[in-house]
Parts: structure tokens; sequence; C-alpha cells
């Protein structure tokens, strides 16, 4: 990894987005100490976070390939992890557990992916930390947990203020929950914006137009992508969309125009096609 | 102000010692089982099961450390503990105190079953060894789990790392064995003997200098010492660890290559040991250089799970090679430089010549301990009597001494029908340094004559005789040190001994005046100077007839009522005049 340089704030849901193996879940576990760079800082509250410092005890870390100690139950593990998380709540775990319906005395190596994904969710939301890192939580979670997952979340994030580092490859679970978002590709942070202003700088717009429409006429807008469907022409750029039609209708008779929303997954698509991702031909 | 993170030392060890209570349990059990209720079912009390019980308490508490410290080989595991606000320092802290308490609690049921059987088995002297050992392997197996990244590989590290000691051992000697086969003297037995004596102390690091010695303060320091120590490393190296490489055999890479290095250089050595015999040096070395490397290159490829090895794994065996080249040519030259020294008589204190080093730690002990550097006509025969090597301070024959070993430098060939595989001489000089030589013999025609001379000159002096028949010579040294001598006379013809009503007093003063004028042959005279017992081939030595058996009963230097019995023949033929005047009647009475 290199030239990574993220801001996540409290109160703030960051998604960690990118291409497979681009570095996601060693970002989460250089921000955790548990990998140490050769170069580069984290910074929580203006405070360098060093391994072996205090400032650990506010982070919590849930890991995609999830870990449980040998014959342990949810309750024992809770138990475990009372001795290092002094915030940690008793009473907001009983809570979680009843909202889950989590057996808390199972042996958590012999439940589901999913129920050991839930009693992961609810110790480090009962540990009450200020920063909770999590990857690729929802991952094989039916809907219905993952929308109580979101509801937990974002209760925690608006309560205490927390900041969650959230990756995934759901991005339209993420579409809906995050504040902003950082675009990963091959070790390196492609883009990192607050998601509705990410919405605002990429416009996509469709227009039927009479005659051959040559996008190199409209360079100063920027287009990113242009493709054509049958008589309908869909583009995807950065400048102002208003413009954009005015020019249009000066070139051409236009038959039809739409301003269309870009959704996260379509932002990611164009941004990591324009890094060459995925743009190979068959 | 960063804030370190606050230890969790305590409540993680209560914490641990809770969940490992049914391997406590079982633990038990296993011991319980084979020190105690077996010997009990088979009525066997002897220390065979208390000794089964130390070996279960060792494999135990092995599995125990691997088991507890495999969180560190695990890429979800490692990540977890890693995260959590415990550090690694005191979550391998926790998992190495555990071990410890472990081990205590097995010691003292192992205590408990010895006491109970009255199996009469020392503990306290197995204890001595086994405490440190223990104590060294839990800490050795937790650094090592630091190092591996891999459970099995920690496991085997732990064994390599408490070997290490050993490894070195053994490629140092690899590398006077070199010296031993390209400067002639030079003996790697010898000189590995001097440096474990003088520099590495390996009775010390591995404590077997206290077994059956009491203990004393070094014993606590240099316990603490090597422990404080791995607890540094285990420090030093959980700050630099490359958790990324969690899964590799080996995280770190200075370690792989350090490891892979001694482990290629112990092949060419056991080689080296096995064709101990071989003169071909070059060949040899090649088929060294060759071992190593394919040794290398097979620990490297399966460390880096690849046929084709790194280029930086290439340059550090070249590197280090090189090094071991040019420290083994290094003392190589310098060793070349005395090859020829023979010392002059005038600067030895004492010489001896004869068939082995193996009582030479404890003649430079004894010379040492006295402080005058000087030794009386009882110190040599003690020495003599004790470690079977006869030290030489007359003058003459220290001069003949020095004559043998030009001799031997200009030839070392001596062929008879007895065998010599090698000489040895050693000079204890006036300032108190020594030098030793060890000669290999071939069995080539050389001038068999020339060193024959010599050693009768010794085995024929007065000096040699009074150390060597110290009972017959020195009256007082007797007194003090027999605790007696039987007397029998034989007849090869008849095969049988009978008792002499004779006692050594009695006789003592015939068999001097015999002694005194026997001259032992110069035929393979140069061989008994190269026997371990200076078997004398005296005129009619192998002859048919009477013979008389003095069975000596020397008292033991630690224990006054334990002896050693040493028994010598004399034919009782006419080189042995007075002594047959003497038994006549009882020679007569044999017939």
């Amino acid at each position: 990894m290199s030239n990574i340089n993220i801001n996540a704030e409290a109160s703030q849901i960051y998604g960690l987005v990118g291409s497979n193996g681009c570095g996601k879940t060693t970002l989460l576990r250089h921000i955790m100490m548990i990998y140490i760079q050769d170069e580069g800082h984290v910074f929580y509250d203006d405070e360098e976070v060093k391994e072996n410092t205090d400032i650990i005890k506010d982070f919590y870390y849930v890991q995609d390939n999830l870990f449980f100690p040998h014959q342990f139950t949810l309750s024992k593990l809770f138990e475990y992890e009372k001795i290092m998380y002094k915030n940690i709540s008793e009473k907001k775990f009983l809570e979680l557990v009843n909202y889950f319906n989590i057996d808390k005395n199972k042996n958590l190596n012999k439940m589901s992916k999913g129920q050991r994904k839930q009693a992961a969710f609810v110790l480090a939301i009962a540990a009450q930390p200020m920063v909770l890192l999590l990857d690729e939580i929802v991952d094989g979670l039916d809907a219905v947990i993952k929308r109580k997952f979101w509801d937990v979340l974002i209760q925690e994030v608006m309560e205490r203020e927390m900041t969650v580092i959230i990756s995934s490859h759901d991005l339209k679970e993420l579409d809906n929950i995050c504040d902003k978002v950082g675009i990963m590709h091959e070790g390196k942070i492609l883009k990192e914006e607050n998601l509705e202003r990410m919405k605002d700088e990429l416009k996509r717009v469709q227009f039927a137009v009479e005659g051959e429409f040559d996008a190199s006429e409209f360079s100063e807008f920027n287009i990113i992508k242009s493709v054509k469907i049958g008589s309908i022409n869909l583009c995807t750029l950065t400048g102002d969309a208003e413009e954009f039609r005015n020019k249009l209708e000066e070139k051409y008779k236009v038959l039809l125009f739409d301003k269309l929303s870009m959704t996260l997954e379509e932002i990611f698509i164009t941004e990591l096609g324009g890094a060459g991702y995925g743009t190979e031909k068959k | 102000m960063e804030q370190r993170k606050s230890s969790m030392f305590f409540p993680l060890l209560k914490n641990s010692l809770e969940s490992k209570k049914n391997w406590f349990f079982l633990s038990a059990v296993v011991i319980f089982v084979s020190t105690l209720l077996v010997p009990f079912i088979l009525n066997i009390y002897d220390g065979f099961f208390i000794g089964l019980g130390i070996f279960e308490m060792f494999v135990l508490v092995f599995i125990n450390c691997l088991v507890d410290n495999s969180f560190l080989h695990n890429d979800a595991k490692m990540a977890y503990y890693k995260s959590k606000p415990a550090t690694f320092r005191d979550q391998v802290l926790v998992n190495t105190a555990v071990n410890v308490v472990l081990t205590a609690y097995l010691l003292i049921l192992i205590i408990i079953s010895n006491a109970v059987n009255n199996a009469n088995f020392d503990l306290f002297e197995v204890f001595k060894l086994i405490i440190p050992w223990l104590l060294a392997g839990i800490f050795l197996a937790s650094l090592s789990s630091i190092l591996a990244g891999n459970t099995l590989v920690a496991g085997i590290m732990t064994m390599f790392n408490f070997a290490l000691p050993g490894i070195i051992y053994l490629i140092l000697y690899f590398m006077f064995t070199i010296l031993e086969n390209m400067v002639t003297g030079f003996s790697a037995n010898v000189l590995m003997q001097y440096f474990v004596n003088t520099v590495y102390k390996l009775d010390y690091i591995y404590f077997s200098r206290y077994f059956e010695k009491p203990l004393d303060c070094v014993y606590f320091l240099l316990l603490g010492i090597i422990l404080t120590g791995i607890i540094m490393l285990i420090f030093k190296t959980l700050k630099r660890r490359k958790n990324e490489n969690t899964g590799n055999f080996i995280v770190f890479d200075g370690y792989k290559y350090f490891a892979s290095v001694l482990a290629c250089l112990i092949v060419p050595a056991f080689l080296s040991m096995t064709l101990y015999y071989r003169k071909d040096i070059a060949g040899t070395i090649f088929a060294s250089v060759l071992m190593a490397a394919l040794t290398y290159y097979l620990i490297i490829a399966a460390m880096e799970k690849s046929f084709r090895i790194s280029r930086l794994s290439i340059k550090v065996f070249i590197v280090s090679m090189a090094v071991f080249v040019a420290v083994t040519g290094g003392t190589v030259l310098f060793a070349g430089r005395y090859r020829d020294a023979v010392p002059d008589a005038e600067n030895v204190k004492y010489a001896y010549v004869g068939s082995g080093t193996w009582g030479l730690s404890k003649v430079r002990e004894y010379i040492n301990e006295n402080e005058d550097s000087s030794l009386s006509s009882d110190d040599m025969i003690r020495i003599y009597n004790s470690n079977g090597i006869v030290l030489f301070s007359d003058k003459e024959n220290i001069k003949t001494i020095t004559d043998l070993h030009k001799e031997l430098l200009k030839d070392n060939n001596y062929k008879n029908d007895l065998w010599i595989s090698s000489i040895t001489i050693v000079y204890f000089m006036n300032d108190g340094k020594f030098m030793v030589r060890e000669y290999v013999v071939d069995r080539e025609e050389g001038a068999n004559e020339t060193k024959d001379e010599l050693a009768a000159k010794l085995l024929n002096s007065r000096e040699f005789k009074e150390i060597n028949y110290s009972y017959i010579y020195n009256e007082k040294y007797y007194k003090d040190n027999y605790m007696g001598i039987d007397i029998y006379i034989g007849s090869d013809y008849k095969g049988e001994e009978v008792p002499l009503a004779v006692t050594m007093d009695e006789l003592r003063p015939y068999l001097m005046k015999d002694i005194d004028k026997l001259f032992v042959n110069m035929d393979n005279a140069f061989y008994s100077l190269s026997d371990y017992h200076y078997e004398k081939y005296y005129p009619g030595y192998g002859e048919m007839g009477y013979y008389i058996s003095l069975e000596s009963r020397i008292r033991s230097e630690y224990d006054n009522s334990s002896y050693e019995v040493r028994t010598t023949r004399f034919r009782l033929n006419s080189e042995f005049e007075n002594t047959v005047n003497y038994l006549k009647p009882e020679l007569e009475k044999l017939n």
C-alpha cells in the first residue's frame, strides 16, 4: 500500500470500498496496529495511534474471517472481553442478545456463519468503542438481519458519536448508510469524498437527439463514459448537467433529456473504470 | 501525551488459569497414573516410573506451550488477539507464566508420587538439571512461537534454539576438524576441550556441571541471566514481528537465514566427523561444501515454499560461507605458524607423552590449584592413579620427549604388529601456559628404531618407574592412598591362582631390586608409550610360566570408603631373580 490518506470523523460512517485484493483488510489492520506500517501514521483525535498505547481501548475491530477462542460461548467471551474493555456494557450486551435472538450459551464455533457475525457485532457494540472497524460485516447475512445491523449501528453513531469504518463489497447497502466513502484500488485510495458530494460531482444524463451525437464536441464537460443503447445516449460527466443540456440544444434537436441519480455502485464502477479496472474486452 | 497500554497481566493470568482447569486435571491424571497407579499395580517401586513421569512432564509442558502460543500462527487468531487492548507482550507473558505454574504443579505431583511410592529416587539431583531446562524451554517456546509463523515450525524451532549452544559447538568442532586436517599436530578434540573449558562453557550453559555437585550462587545467577536474555529477545522480537507474515514458516527473514546457515553447516560437520579417517582433504572439503549448499537449498526451498529460491537467499549463503571459510582459513593460518614449534626442554615444567587427552583437563586443574604450580612426587602419582597419565618433570626426560616430538614432525610412520592411531604430547610450561599436540601415526614403513629408542629411554627412566610402580617405590604414598594389595601367585600351566601369605611390605624390597634393573625392550617401546596402561614389553614378557598378580585397591579421591582395583602381573622369570628367590618356597608349593 502507498499514499493512503483517509479521514473519518466522529459520528460518521465511513465506507471503504474497493476492488478485490486492493488492501481494504490490510488498511483496517494497519489502523488497528495489527500490522505495523513501514512509514506513515494513524491519528485519533490528533494523537498518534501507536502499538501498545491505551488509545486502542477506544477501538474495536471485527474481522471478516471471524475467530472465537476454542469452546467459548458468547457469555464467556463477553466475560473475557470485560477484562479488556472498561466501557463494555452488560446491559447493552443483554439487550442486543435479545434483539438478535442469539443463544449466548451456545459454543460460538458451532454457530452458523450468520450467527457468528451477529455474535461478533453484539460484542463490538457492547464494548462501546469510539472507533469501530467492521470488515465485511454483513457478508452472508439475510436482509432482515442486515436491517437490524444498520439500525443498531446508526443509533450508536447518533447517540455516542462513534466513528465507523466499514469495508464491504455490498455497495447497495453502503449506499444507504455511509456518510463518506473511500474507493481503493491496488493499494491506493483513488477517491475519498462525502457520498452526497461524490454523487453531486458525477452526473449521469440520458438523452436522444436527431442525428449522431459526437462526444468530442463536449470535451469541456469531461465526459467519462458515453454509451448508446438504441437511440438513447447515456453519458457520465463531471461538468454542469444544465449547461450540458443547453449546449446539447444548441448543437442538436433534443428529443429527450433526463438527469439520472448515480448510485454508489455506479460511482465505484466509473472510478475503477477510469483506473482501467474491468474495462477489458471479452 | 502518549499513553502506554496499561498492563492486564494479572486479570488475564487469572482468566487463563481458570480456562486451563481441564488441562491441569488431565496432566495430573497422566502423571498420577504413570508414577503412582501403574507402579502400585505392578508392585514396582523404582526410579523408572518417576523418570517416565518427568518425561511426560516435558511433553505436557511442551505441548501446552505450543498450544498457548499458537495464536501467533493463525491469521484470524492473531488479528483477534492483536486487536484487543491487551498487548502481545502481556499475552505472551501470561502464556509463559501459565506454563511455569503448570510446571511447578507437575513437579509437586512428581514429588508426591516419589514420596508415596518411596521410590528412593534422588529428585533433587534431577530437579537441579531439569528445572532450568524446563524454564528455558518454556521461554524459548514463547520466543520460537514469535519467530515462527506456524505452530509445527515453532515446535521445531524451540528444539533448535534449545540445542543452539550445542549446534554452535558442533560447528566450531567442524572448524577445528578442518584445522586438524590441515595443520599437523593440532587436534580438534584438544582444541575443543580447551575452548569449552576456558571460553565456551557448555556445561554451565546446560547446567550439567551441577549434576551431583552442590548448587552455588552462579547457578541462580546464570539461570537469571539466561531467562532475562530470552525475555529481552521476546520483547525485541514482538516489537519487530511482521504479523502479515503469519502463516509463513518463519516470520523473520533474518532468523530464517540464521537458522538455515547454521543448519546447513551441521550436515558437513557430521560428515567430516563420520569420515574422520579420510585423508583426502580436498575431496572432503568439496563434499562438505556440496552438502552444505544442498542442505541450505532444501531448507530455504521448504521455508519459502518454492523450488526457486530468492537471489537474497543465494547471496546470504555465499556471504556466510565466505565468512566461514575466512574464519576457518584465518585459524588455519594462525595455527600453521606454530605447526613445527617444539619447546626448549628448559622452558617446560612437566611433559606428558601418551595415548590420549582425557585426563588433560584434570591435570590442568591440578596444576592450577597448586599455588606455586609445582607438583610433588605424591601429586604426580595421584595424577597417574586417577588419570593414567605419567607426568615427567625430569629435564632429561623432557628433553627425550622434545626429541621424540621432533622425530614425529619429521616422520609420523610406525609399522609393527601392534596398531597405534595417534600419540599425544603435552607440555606444561614454566610460565603456566601449556601446549598440546596430537599426531596421527600412519602405519607405514618409517624410522621405528628412533621412536622405540626414545620411548624405551622414557619407560626405563627412574622417574617413570617411581610413578608407574608407586606402590613399590613410595612407601608413604602407598600407606596413605592404598587400601591394600592382594598378592596372588599363578601358573600358566596349571591355570590357577592362589593367594600368597606375603604382605606388600615383605615383598617390596625384592620387587624393587628387580624393577630397578628391569629394562624394557626397545621393540614395541613406542607402542607401550601410547598404551593407556603403559604395557611394558620386558624380556620374557610373553613367555609361559609362573607369575605374581598384584590386585591394588586404590582409595577413591572422592570417597574414603570406596576404591578402584588395578591389577598388575609380573612374570617370575630370570628378570625377577630376587623376587623368585624370595618366593621359592611358595613356588615349590604350587608345583
